[in-house]
């Protein structure tokens, strides 16, 4: 996927494992709160707005997740 | 019959032969010397939430962007017919004109913050503790937004940044930069990582630029 390119960090493999969560929370982000609206009474459906959160919950917790367990051996004076 | 719109652009733009929501085919219905990137929806219903409807959007207006400045439209627009998309190009041509003239050469990147060692989110000893916390907290984000704009202001033509409520993340910004400047950005990006030690920064894109094109927020 050409819009996926990820991370400029030096410190990338921090999070490599959760790039694809952290590019789905920019998808999301993008494609359901940014852009041209047409039709100003748009509006989700509730129960798709619970979707959309338990996703994002799902996902933050997971990138939570991976943060923590790599966060043991990396040390800024020693990387 | 009704259409799913993707992207708006202009009037020459050729679309990538590819399929959108439904597994129908793309197309440019062209109207006041612009065009919008649309496919049939038969059912003029709804598109499932799913990831791969997500990504089915993403990639039709990513095929476009390849060769053409656009607009991304927002996921699960739906117009009753292809003559409701030519009024609707006909009533608000100059306020795309203007956005693709803003956004002409250029594509989004997203730039998160996050902490890098346990913040202060599980439970607090004390309430007076939690306060300080979040004090604390929200006083090393503003400073690192600071940062952030003044660091990639000479790579970028406009930013957003908000402070976002998941635990994981601080800060969400939105730069427009110009295609030529992307890898210059993302190499800035990496060097203010490299240069806070408190915070990582996880750079995605190139997007469309979603963030810029809401007449709303033109010049904010």
């Amino acid at each position: 996927m050409s819009s996926v390119a990820v991370v400029a960090s030096p410190r990338a493999e921090v999070l490599r494992h959760s790039a694809r969560d952290v590019t789905l929370i920019d998808l999301l982000d993008r494609l359901l709160q940014g852009g041209i609206v047409v039709q100003g009474d748009i509006t989700l459906a509730v129960a798709d707005i619970d979707l959309v959160d338990l996703s994002l919950r799902l996902i933050v917790g997971a990138v939570d997740a991976v943060g923590r367990d790599l966060r043991g051996p990396i040390h800024p004076e020693g990387g | 019959m009704a259409v799913s719109l993707y992207a708006i652009c202009g009037g020459e733009a050729q679309p990538h032969p590819g399929i959108g929501l439904g597994g129908q085919t793309l197309r440019v219905i062209r109207s006041a010397g612009l065009g919008a990137l649309v496919s049939d929806n038969p059912a003029a219903s709804r598109p499932g939430l799913g990831e791969a409807e997500l990504w089915q959007h993403e990639r039709a207006i990513e095929e476009l962007m390849a060769a053409n400045d656009v607009l991304p439209v927002r996921f699960g627009e739906t117009l009753e017919s292809e003559s409701a998309v030519r009024a609707m190009l006909e009533s608000r041509r100059e306020e795309f004109e203007a956005a693709l003239r803003r956004i002409a050469g250029a594509c989004e990147l997203s730039v998160r913050a996050a902490w890098r060692e346990d913040t202060p989110t599980g439970a607090p000893q004390s309430g007076t503790s939690y306060l300080a916390a979040r004090a604390d907290a929200e006083s090393r984000a503003e400073a690192l937004a600071r940062q952030l704009q003044r660091r990639l202001a000479p790579f970028s033509r406009a930013s957003r940044l908000r402070r976002v409520p998941q635990p994981s993340f601080t800060l969400a910004c939105a730069f427009l930069v110009a295609r030529s400047m992307v890898s210059g950005f993302m190499a800035e990006v990496g060097r203010v990582d490299s240069e806070v030690s408190d915070t990582t920064l996880v750079c995605t894109g190139p997007w469309p630029p979603y963030s810029f094109v809401q007449s709303d927020r033109a010049h904010a």
